[in-house]
């Protein structure tokens, strides 16, 4: 009887073993769930720290609501911190090729034509991933945070030039793939950059209607297109 | 280095609308009014260009008029017909002219000539609105930019109420551009020749705004004896200061404060104002708007408006239902009104 529960114990570690996933799986996982997304809305933060010659940490946050529809290919952003922005209103209109930015201040729409040279519009739901194999050693661990099981993928540079930017980053995502927090550290391992997503909901059948439609503003058309760029910086800082 | 990449991010949804344009306007309104009753509008804009467009706008009321507007707009000719709010300088904007206005556009020069009778009136106030235009206006002027971001504003005005006067005004604008955002400011001088007696206003305007942050002032003198075009009445010093900050995404308050001493009455005046914007959801917005002038003469004013907005078309159409209310020592009155507006 002891023979076969020790057999049982080692098929099973060794089971485990086997289909244990590495930091790579669970990331591909994550971006092959959002690719198949029809619509994807969230609630998103984006907080950067310096740092006072005392080492107190200033933090300076970004908050903003996203809502996303691969066909057509629509995304607007609503902003909701800080102050100073909240209220403003960015859509990019794949189908009718077309950018619109909304101003509470001035209650003005400004539209401008959208290029396909800018970001593609649902770019967004690849995740801002943090790099690949070659880029960063993953390890990956699972946690309870709030009842709630998750993986906790911590990635360490191998390239010079991300070392000296970074020390390392801890991505937390859920189980069935959803991302709660990402964290990147400096050099010093202090927090640098934290992005966390909130209220995610996957093909909840959004409208394109009802995510063209502005709050009301005199439509102010312009023949260039807007010059902005909505992926972030900081996840790249090598290039 | 931190505060540099967030700044990148944000300015990256910054925009100058210095090269934008308007193309298109479709505007149905009707207003019920407890004295003037009903009024009709019927306005129409199309822009081909930056500098080629043309319009019209018909207003009717039974019982009172009828008046209409027209405009055309060329790269180097525009020529506006009927009742419509000129700018004799860079602040103006309450003197409602019924006639002519010719502009030539030479070498980034405007060179104006209107010609009509002429009224101050506010563009939301019923009471205004139907003011008789009666006094005999003639305006020759000249704008220029001085340099990058800077214009001057030069006019002569002929009145002709009874006897001959001349206003003489100059105007200069510098806007600087700022993070997020810019900040504009106006200077406006002003002489007033009226039986060889020279009478000096003055008048400065300065508008901040940072993203969805803005502050505006307007502040100066207005000599007794010189026609206003302006919020100040004859007589006026003082200033008005207004500061628009969100609550948060979907609700906008604008709060004013402002205060006046008149000297030909020798009257205080404080005012006090806020409008509120709500987004209630994408396809409800309310908006209100309330005024209220305190006077030491007991010559207090009241104005409230509340407004029920509901986008569709994705936006370009919006109509609204809304409800004013003024109030005066001479009159008070209610008005009921149906706004329907497309733009494309």
């Amino acid at each position: 009887m002891k023979r076969i529960f020790s057999f049982l114990i080692i098929f099973f570690l060794g089971f485990s073993m086997i289909y244990a996933q590495t930091g790579e799986d669970i990331l591909k996982n994550l971006e092959q769930k959002w690719s198949l997304a029809r619509d994807i809305s969230m609630k998103m933060s984006i907080t950067v720290y310096s740092y006072s010659s005392k080492g107190e940490s200033l933090p300076t946050k970004m908050s903003m609501e996203m809502k996303a529809i691969k066909n057509p290919e629509i995304l607007r952003i609503d902003f909701t911190e800080p102050a100073l922005m909240a209220g403003q209103i960015i859509l990019i209109d794949g189908e009718k090729k077309i950018t619109r930015m909304y101003s509470p201040s001035t209650k003005q729409i400004i539209e401008a034509p959208y290029t396909m040279t800018q970001t593609s519009t649902m770019s967004f739901s690849s995740l801002p991933m943090v790099g690949n194999k070659e880029d960063f050693s993953l390890k990956v661990e699972e946690i309870i945070d709030k009842n709630q099981k998750l993986y906790k993928i911590t990635g360490v540079p191998l390239k010079a030039d991300l070392k000296a930017n970074y020390s390392s980053f801890e991505f937390y995502i859920t189980k069935d793939y959803t991302p709660i927090k990402l964290i990147v550290y400096d050099v010093q391992n202090r927090p640098y950059i934290e992005i966390a997503w909130q209220n995610i909901k996957i093909n909840s059948n959004l409208s394109p209607n009802t995510l063209r439609t502005f709050p009301p503003g005199k439509i102010i058309k312009q023949k260039e297109p807007l010059n902005f760029n909505t992926t972030m910086p900081f996840m790249a800082p090598s290039k | 280095m931190r505060k540099t990449i967030l700044l990148l991010l944000v300015l990256v949804f910054i925009l100058s609308p210095a090269f934008s344009q308007e193309w298109g306007n479709l505007e149905l309104s009707t207003e019920v009014n407890s004295i003037y009753g009903q009024d009709y509008i019927f306005s129409a804009e199309k822009w081909w260009s930056e500098n080629l467009g043309a319009g019209f706008s018909i207003f009717y009321n039974p019982s009172q008029n009828f008046s209409y507007k027209t405009f055309l707009q060329t790269p180097y000719l525009r020529f506006t017909l009927g009742e419509f709010y000129p700018k004799i300088n860079l602040i103006s904007e309450n003197l409602q002219l019924k006639g002519f206005h010719l502009s030539f556009y030479l070498y980034n020069n405007e060179i104006f000539y209107m010609s009509g009778y002429g009224a101050r009136k506010f563009p939301d106030l019923p009471c205004y609105t139907h003011l008789t235009n009666d006094v005999p206006l003639k305006i020759l002027g000249w704008s220029l930019p001085i340099g990058e971001n800077k214009y001057i504003n030069l006019s002569l005005t002929s009145i002709n109420d009874s006897q001959e006067s001349y206003l003489i005004d100059a105007s200069f604008l510098n806007k600087t551009s700022l993070p997020l955002g810019n900040i504009i400011i106006i200077q406006d001088a002003s002489i007033f020749l009226k039986n060889s007696i020279l009478y000096l206003s003055a008048l400065n305007s300065t508008n901040l705004s940072i993203g969805s942050l803005s502050i505006k002032a307007l502040f100066g003198y207005i000599n007794p004896n010189t026609p206003s075009f302006y919020l100040l009445d004859p007589g006026d010093i003082g200033g008005i200061i207004s500061l628009n900050l969100p609550l948060s995404s979907n609700l906008f308050p604008e709060y004013m404060l402002g205060y006046f001493y008149n000297v030909k009455e020798a009257e205080h005046k404080i005012n006090l104002g806020i409008n509120l914007g709500w987004n209630l959801s994408n396809y409800l917005n309310l908006t209100s708007s309330a005024r209220y002038i305190l006077s030491s003469k007991n010559n207090n004013w009241l104005y409230m408006q509340i407004a029920l907005n509901f986008p569709t078309l994705e936006g370009t159409m919006w109509n609204s239902i809304y409800i004013k209310y003024e109030k005066s020592i001479t009159q008070e009155d209610t008005s009921l009104g149906l706004r329907i507006t497309y733009q494309f």
